[in-house]
């Protein structure tokens, strides 16, 4: 009788790739969303990316551990949010550069998030509320200075 | 549905291989319960078992990341023993046991992806022979196309195993 070892290796890729596999899906699925509500292809996000299209095979099949600056490269081409931290839908601490230690490409991505995070802050603060005080720029500073105490300060603490 | 051929997976397991197939049904499973584009479409296309139904409530996509978390789950208690006790991975399937010279039984996915379901024969010389896999659906197989496909695949299997005499070593 024929005997078969293959599906080992898939369950113990299965079991490696289980701390972020459901995130991956959940961008994969994003991703294949906006391509449907938008009568785009693979094919064509492959060239935007400039990557080959078995890559965004790999990727909306959720099986590509993608790096915090991939997603973002992702989200500027497709022009809408794929993860975030704050929402925990991808933590940084499930991205490759941190699982490999790549500690400063983690953190450009952790300075990514920041910037997202200080324009969305300066949005709500002088775009939807373009009477407020100068005054409210010390506010303004002591909330992002919030912020990134709160963020560097989460990963210091993961790091140690 | 025929059965192509019979894979040893392990000493006491084993799994189906079904013509037309490009895989036995766990390398299969394994291959469409992880992939989540896959799992997307299966589950759009089952909008009308999942809502309202026995999964009523949770959302297309948040199945697609359950399932696929729950096979990660499911690959970590294998990969601990659970293939040791296949008496405690596999349940009896109940129904007509008249159908079935052999025991049909089947694994049931934990609470965040019970929807999954592994469908094997257990012959009297307590060998598994995994038949198939679906996601159930409907309360009884019988009330979804692929579930009763699974109950056709188990017959068909017990029936190959007993006359092949596949448990004589």
């Amino acid at each position: 009788m024929k005997k078969d070892s293959t599906w080992k290796f898939k369950l113990a890729r299965i079991k490696s790739s289980r701390l972020w596999a459901a995130d991956m899906a959940r961008i994969a699925v994003r991703i294949l969303n906006y391509l449907e509500d938008n009568g785009r292809s693979q094919r064509w996000l492959a060239d935007q990316l400039g990557v080959s299209p078995q890559q965004i095979t790999k990727i909306v099949k959720g099986r590509q551990n993608l790096s915090w600056g991939k997603i973002k490269e992702i989200e500027a081409v497709i022009d809408i949010k794929l993860a975030s931290i704050k929402d925990n839908q991808c933590s940084t601490h499930q991205s490759a550069d941190y699982k490999s230690g790549d500690w400063a490409n983690h953190m450009y991505g952790v300075f990514v998030y920041l910037t997202d995070e200080v324009e969305k802050v300066k949005h709500k603060e002088f775009i939807q509320k373009p009477t407020r005080q100068p005054d409210s720029y010390y506010d303004w500073d002591m909330g992002v200075g919030l912020i990134v105490k709160d963020i560097v300060g989460k990963e210091l603490a993961q790091k140690a | 549905m025929v059965v192509k051929e019979v894979i040893q997976l392990e000493n006491d397991l084993y799994a189906v291989h079904w013509e037309g197939d490009d895989d036995h049904c766990f390398n299969e499973m394994l291959n469409k319960y992880t992939d989540a584009e896959w799992l997307k479409v299966y589950f759009k296309d089952n909008k009308g078992f999942i809502v309202p139904g026995p999964n009523s409530g949770k959302y297309l996509e948040d199945m697609v990341y359950d399932t696929i978390d729950g096979i990660g789950e499911m690959s970590e208690s294998i990969d601990k023993g659970d293939l040791d006790d296949l008496d405690g991975l596999f349940i009896p399937l109940g129904g007509n046991k008249a159908n079935y010279y052999y025991a049909a039984k089947k694994y049931k996915g934990g609470t965040h992806f019970q929807w999954i379901r592994i469908y094997a024969i257990k012959d009297d010389q307590d060998c598994y022979f995994i038949t198939g896999y679906a996601c159930k659906f409907s309360q009884s197989m019988q009330g979804h196309d692929d579930t009763a496909n699974e109950l056709k695949k188990l017959q068909i299997a017990d029936s190959f195993i007993k006359t092949n005499k596949l448990n004589i070593p």
